[in-house]
């Protein structure tokens, strides 16, 4: 026996139970050494593990090797007796390795690992810290070996995954999907739209100025079942300042109410504001053979139109170069900005 | 007031004869061990919902609901930011579809391409016969001429079995492994780096993996590059529950949980959902045609 202070980075890899295989996987220690005693640095109970078996593992480019004994022996104690072992990681702020064990017979038992917990203490106090709650129990490490933790496939780097674009794939084929009986479409969402607004709760609502923002399923994907016609209708009400949520079956309006949400643009708004960009004279006769699009700018604390519904609408060339802009508060009904783009 | 009116009847002319066909905005397909279905209808690109591979459930929904950008500007200029989000309103259909189902390469590749203003966008699924499933972004155009970076988020509520028992652990580089006890947000450029985020089922042991790609680096807009959450029922469709757009200024995800709550160990009332964010840097000297493509792989193992 040769007492020895752990490096506190034996290296990784674990092995929850036995089931897992352990038994067939005999591998030693990092150290490759002989029997070792693990003595505590905190004067907690001394412990000790037996031989390693084997050779010494390389260690992977990727991965190292961090001995968890799936079981330790122990001899006297209280029936109920458990223990923690935790591997203080000082490279990593404030976390540990705990591995939790129960009594089982003759032996404490892992149960559970690879915890991650706050640990400030533990990492002044020591590399590696043993603790049975039966001062009097005996315990002997087994080491236990790596079990396929480190998946190399799950590792590769996405570099070498595909990332091409559709269009240059070769011998792409259409291969089509499943379609789904009585499938929401866009048809019906059109429908469901023009059913809210016919609505007199969802008047109420909206104002007199407001748009049709987009549709979002209702339905839980946790539940396996998606229910095709159960939609939620979001619009945004500019007379108000406010997003509307309209909670559909179908073509009848279950509930409608104010919610707080920061929406996209909706198309409507965007169909919009370009209409009023083309009003403006700072851009007349220079957009007419460009093509439009936009965006809303996104609010933060700082935002030029903080509580104002703004698009960024863009007049862009066939290369997609923006080569005009306006700024068109949807809110106000008013050009904000236009010109050219620098 | 007539001004409204007007342009009320022109946009809703407009909205018609745009949404004229019926097409789909969801669906299922079977492909290569994996059942999914998928969606266009949140506004969160094309959307991945329960999905198995080999007979085990692994992911509830996996999204992209936003992608964030924001540009270098000089004084007094104004260019976003912008919350990017790929929807039936901007996907350029194909044949009448929104969603594309390619086979090639013996990948199965389900995308759609958008339009976003000058922007020209291409979100990819791509599933391998091993389990893999790497998501891309490409993107391309000048909303304005100067640097900018665009930071898709991808949200995965994974269900490893059933929506219980799931924990988030980080990998390092060096081979530790950890599991994350409440709700957090974390980079990968740590030091020893971050390898991987993963879903483990506490009974069963299985996982899903998420690795980053080569996805830049987090920035002060976009703080950043995995947060872990508890899943709350309103966050499935709606993440950011503020008029503000949801971000602070200093980039953080504000969620309607981010309160620290408890997210493992893996129990009986462990629900979790990690956010993926990459960061792609677009320089302007580049012009608007060139494509780029960010994005992590998700391995279902």
């Amino acid at each position: 026996m040769k007492a020895i202070r752990p490096k506190p980075l034996l290296a990784l890899g674990l092995c929850l139970t036995s089931a897992l295989g352990c038994d067939d996987q005999k591998e030693p220690s990092a150290s490759g050494e002989g029997s070792q005693a693990i003595v505590s640095q905190c004067g907690l109970p001394m412990v000790s593990a037996p031989t390693a078996q084997g050779r010494a593992r390389p260690a992977l480019a990727t991965a190292m090797t961090l001995p968890v004994p799936a079981t330790i022996p122990v001899t006297g104690g209280a029936a109920d007796a458990t223990a923690t072992l935790v591997y203080s990681l000082p490279a990593d702020n404030n976390r540990a390795l705990s591995c939790r064990y129960k009594r089982n017979g003759a032996a404490l038992q892992l149960v559970d690992c690879d915890r991650e917990v706050d640990a400030t203490s533990w990492l002044e106090a020591s590399a590696v810290d043993l603790t049975v709650s039966d001062p009097r129990a005996r315990a002997s490490l087994t080491i236990c070996p790596v079990s396929g933790v480190v998946d190399q496939t799950s590792l590769r780097p996405t570099a070498e995954a595909s990332a091409v674009r559709a269009e240059q794939m070769p011998d792409a084929r259409n291969v089509g999907y499943d379609r789904v009986e009585g499938a929401l479409t866009t048809q019906d969402v059109l429908s469901y739209v023009a059913s809210a607004r016919a609505d007199e709760r969802v008047k109420a609502l909206l104002g007199e100025r407001n748009a049709f923002i987009q549709e979002l399923d209702a339905t839980d994907a946790k539940s396996g079942n998606r229910t095709s016609h159960q939609l939620k209708l979001i619009f945004f009400s500019h007379s108000n300042g406010r997003t509307v949520e309209v909670t559909m079956n179908r073509s009848s309006v279950v509930n409608a109410q104010y919610i707080q949400y920061f929406p996209p643009e909706g198309k409507e708004e965007i169909e919009q504001a370009i209409e009023l960009a083309k009003q403006d004279p700072r851009l007349a006769g220079r957009i007419n053979d460009l093509q439009s699009g936009g965006m809303a700018f996104q609010h933060t604390e700082n935002s030029a139109y903080l509580n104002h519904r703004v698009m960024d609408i863009r007049f862009y060339d066939a290369q997609l170069v923006s080569r005009y802009f306006a700024a068109v508060d949807l809110t106000d009904l008013k050009v904000q900005a236009a010109g050219a783009v620098q | 007031m007539r001004i409204a009116a007007a342009l009320a009847v022109s946009t809703l002319v407009a909205l018609t004869s745009s949404h004229a066909s019926a097409q789909a905005t969801y669906g299922s397909k079977t492909w290569g061990g994996y059942t999914f279905g998928w969606s266009v209808d949140s506004n969160a690109g094309v959307s991945l919902q329960n999905v198995s591979y080999n007979g085990t459930h692994y992911i509830a929904k996996a999204s992209m609901p936003v992608i964030r950008v924001q540009y270098d500007l000089p004084p007094g200029m104004i260019c976003g930011p912008y919350m990017d989000r790929i929807g039936p309103a901007n996907i350029v259909l194909e044949n009448g579809e929104y969603v594309r189902f390619w086979e090639a390469g013996g990948q199965l590749v389900v995308w759609v391409r958008a339009q976003i203003s000058s922007y020209a966008l291409e979100q990819q699924w791509i599933f391998n016969s091993n389990g893999r499933i790497d998501s891309r972004l490409f993107s391309s155009g000048l909303q304005c001429s100067y640097n900018h970076r665009h930071h898709p988020y991808w949200r995965i509520d994974a269900d490893i079995g059933d929506s219980a028992n799931d924990e988030i652990r980080v990998r390092y580089t060096d081979g530790r492994i950890f599991y994350v006890p409440n709700e957090f947000n974390r980079n990968k450029l740590t030091s020893p780096a971050v390898a991987n985020w993963f879903f483990r089922d506490g009974p069963t042991g299985k996982k899903l993996t998420v690795t980053p790609g080569a996805d830049g680096s987090a920035d002060a807009f976009a703080g950043f590059d995995f947060y872990g959450r508890k899943y709350q029922s309103p966050t499935e469709h709606m993440p950011w529950a503020s008029n503000v757009g949801g971000f602070s200024d200093q980039g953080d995800l504000v969620l309607g949980s981010n309160n620290g709550e408890v997210i493992g160990p893996a129990g009986p009332s462990t629900d979790v959902v990690g956010w993926y964010v990459a960061h792609l840097l677009h320089l302007a000297s580049g012009g608007p045609s060139q494509w780029q493509a960010v994005g992590p792989s998700l391995m279902l193992h």
